[in-house]
């Protein structure tokens, strides 16, 4: 499976990540649980892909949310709904670290 | 050099779910500054030296509309307030900025002071308190904001 590097922008997954983080990703998502964090495509913005942790997920969706406990500090699937599996483009493994 | 520098790269988003970039302190400022000129006006009018039916009505309508504007900028000024703090401000901000609860809550508490009072001190208070958010606010921001008042 392929991996590609996803760099946050914004505070929504604070206090895990921050912004400009560079996080090692994995496109092979057959595993995905809650407590994932996943890169997926926003369902109402075409051009956003948006990175969030899974609080719960059935055969087809997944409810996703931001780590930042500021009610206001994420928009996620409480503003836009659960999103179709086929949305997630991979999920995080590790932040990229420096040798 | 890094280990997976080779990787193909995207931008993750993270942002929160309002209209972030568009917050500025300046609506409270102008809000506070407003406070400050009627409480200076308010102080300076003087009683009518020729008491009639006619200059006490003028006086009265002067003052009253001196105290009605400060008493509705006041308010406008503590919602300005308001809206940053709980909505701008998030918890992160608080590592750099440990002041920022007790810095809002005192200011909010001078707009009030200001419309029960007509205080020059606590008028300059809520000014001092504005410029200390105006700080705070730019210095999350990154940028470099002189703080410059209309009056």
């Amino acid at each position: 499976m392929q991996r590609f590097i996803a760099v946050v922008s914004g505070d929504s997954m604070w206090p895990t990540y921050a912004e400009g983080d560079r996080l090692v990703c994995s496109e092979d998502v057959s595993t995905l649980a809650a407590d994932s964090v996943i890169v997926f495509q926003h369902p109402l913005r075409s051009k956003v892909r948006a990175i969030k942790r899974i609080k719960e997920l059935d055969e087809a969706t997944v409810f996703v949310e931001g780590d930042n406990p500021d009610p206001l500090a994420s928009e996620d699937s409480h503003n836009f709904g659960r999103i179709p599996l086929s949305n997630v483009i991979g999920v995080v493994l590790h932040v990229e670290t420096e040798q | 050099m890094t280990t997976e520098n080779i990787l193909p790269e995207i931008e993750a988003s993270a942002h929160c779910d309002g209209p972030c970039g568009v917050y500025d302190p300046a609506s409270a400022r102008i809000a506070g500054e407003a406070v400050q000129s009627m409480t200076k006006k308010m102080l300076a009018l003087e009683y009518p030296k020729v008491f009639s039916s006619e200059s006490m009505a003028s006086y009265l309508n002067t003052m009253s509309r001196y105290a009605a504007i400060k008493d509705e900028e006041a308010q406008k000024c503590k919602h300005e307030l308001l809206v940053l703090w709980t909505d701008f401000f998030k918890p992160q901000h608080l590592e750099a900025h440990p002041e920022l609860h007790t810095t809002f809550w005192q200011a909010a508490k001078l707009c009030s002071a200001c419309k029960v009072e007509v205080s020059a001190t606590h008028a300059q208070e809520l000014m001092d308190a504005i410029e200390a958010i105006h700080t705070m606010f730019w210095a999350i921001k990154g940028r470099e904001v002189p703080w410059i008042r209309a009056s």
